[in-house]
């Protein structure tokens, strides 16, 4: 049982590191350039960030089950800001008042950020495509994994093995670290070449 | 066409100023208004502005006005196509 909790742990908290990796490079991204689509992808990865901490904190203390709710609506927030992030790519202006919606229903709030995280893997996958991207297309197979695995837990089927989701949702936040470590890469080239 | 962010504009700039430079350096603004896509109002302004930031030098020619990409409009480019390679891994556009 201790055992179990432990691994599942190490699976939430790692999802948690990969979130915190990206968020701060993208807010180190937002400080120098100042771009919105930045400020908004760094946010959604801070929240997932808050989320899992959360979560990782609430298995091991067991506070109480309104810290679940907390949990959710920063996952959720998480998403929302990152489907808002691609509305930033391709549009002028978006409002961030959508932080209000931590004070709707769960299950509302649950089905909107599922929402917001297929747009933003539909987007990727678009946009990975039009530009060719390789990369692109890693982290859209990282949504999809990752909207697949909040799906199958908001709506737990019959005969789907209850790590299924959690499962689904690790492999896609590992993905995710693909395009970012191609960029450090990348860039520790460029330096050592200077 | 495609929307571009106010900083992707400010980039393109920067980049015709970077790699379409005459020998001694400097880029004539009738270059970057045909290879950044801009009209002369909207190019004035931005010129003004990235001058003031330091991010552009101007400089005096026979024929009017040129333009210097200075160390500091070379470091926040470079900074640019950093994250810009960051966002696009995540099908973004900055």
């Amino acid at each position: 049982m201790i055992e179990a909790v432990i691994g599942s742990n190490l699976i939430i908290g790692s999802q948690g590191v990969v979130s915190l990796v990206i968020a701060s490079y993208a807010i180190k991204g937002y400080r120098r350039l100042r771009s919105n689509t930045l400020k908004l992808f760094s946010l959604a990865f801070l929240f997932l960030f808050l989320g899992f901490a959360i979560e990782v904190f609430n298995n091991v203390v067991m506070v109480d089950i309104w810290v679940t709710y907390i949990m959710n609506a920063f996952h959720m927030l998480g998403y929302v800001f990152l489907g808002l992030s691609h509305v930033a790519s391709v549009r002028k202006e978006v409002k961030e008042e959508v932080a209000a919606l931590v004070f709707i229903p769960t299950v509302i709030m649950k089905s909107l950020g599922l929402y917001f995280l297929l747009y933003a893997a539909v987007e990727t996958t678009i946009a990975s495509m039009k530009r060719e991207h390789r990369l692109a297309l890693a982290s859209s197979i990282a949504l999809y994994l990752i909207f697949l695995g909040e799906f199958l837990d908001l709506i737990a089927i019959k005969g789907v093995p209850l790590a299924l989701p959690g499962v689904l949702r690790f492999l896609g936040f590992i993905i995710l670290l693909i395009p970012l470590v191609s960029v450090l890469g990348t860039s520790k080239k460029v330096e050592v070449e200077k | 066409m495609s929307y571009r962010s106010q900083l992707r504009i400010i980039a393109d700039i920067l980049r015709v100023a970077r790699d379409h430079c005459d020998d001694d350096g400097t880029v004539k603004v009738s270059v970057i208004l045909r290879k950044a896509n801009l009209s002369y109002s909207r190019l004035s302004n931005l010129l003004e502005e990235l001058i003031k930031k330091g991010l552009l030098q101007a400089e005096e020619r026979e024929r009017g006005q040129a333009y210097r990409l200075t160390k500091k409009g070379m470091d926040f480019l470079t900074e640019y196509e950093k994250f810009e390679r960051f966002a696009r891994g995540y099908g973004l556009r900055l």
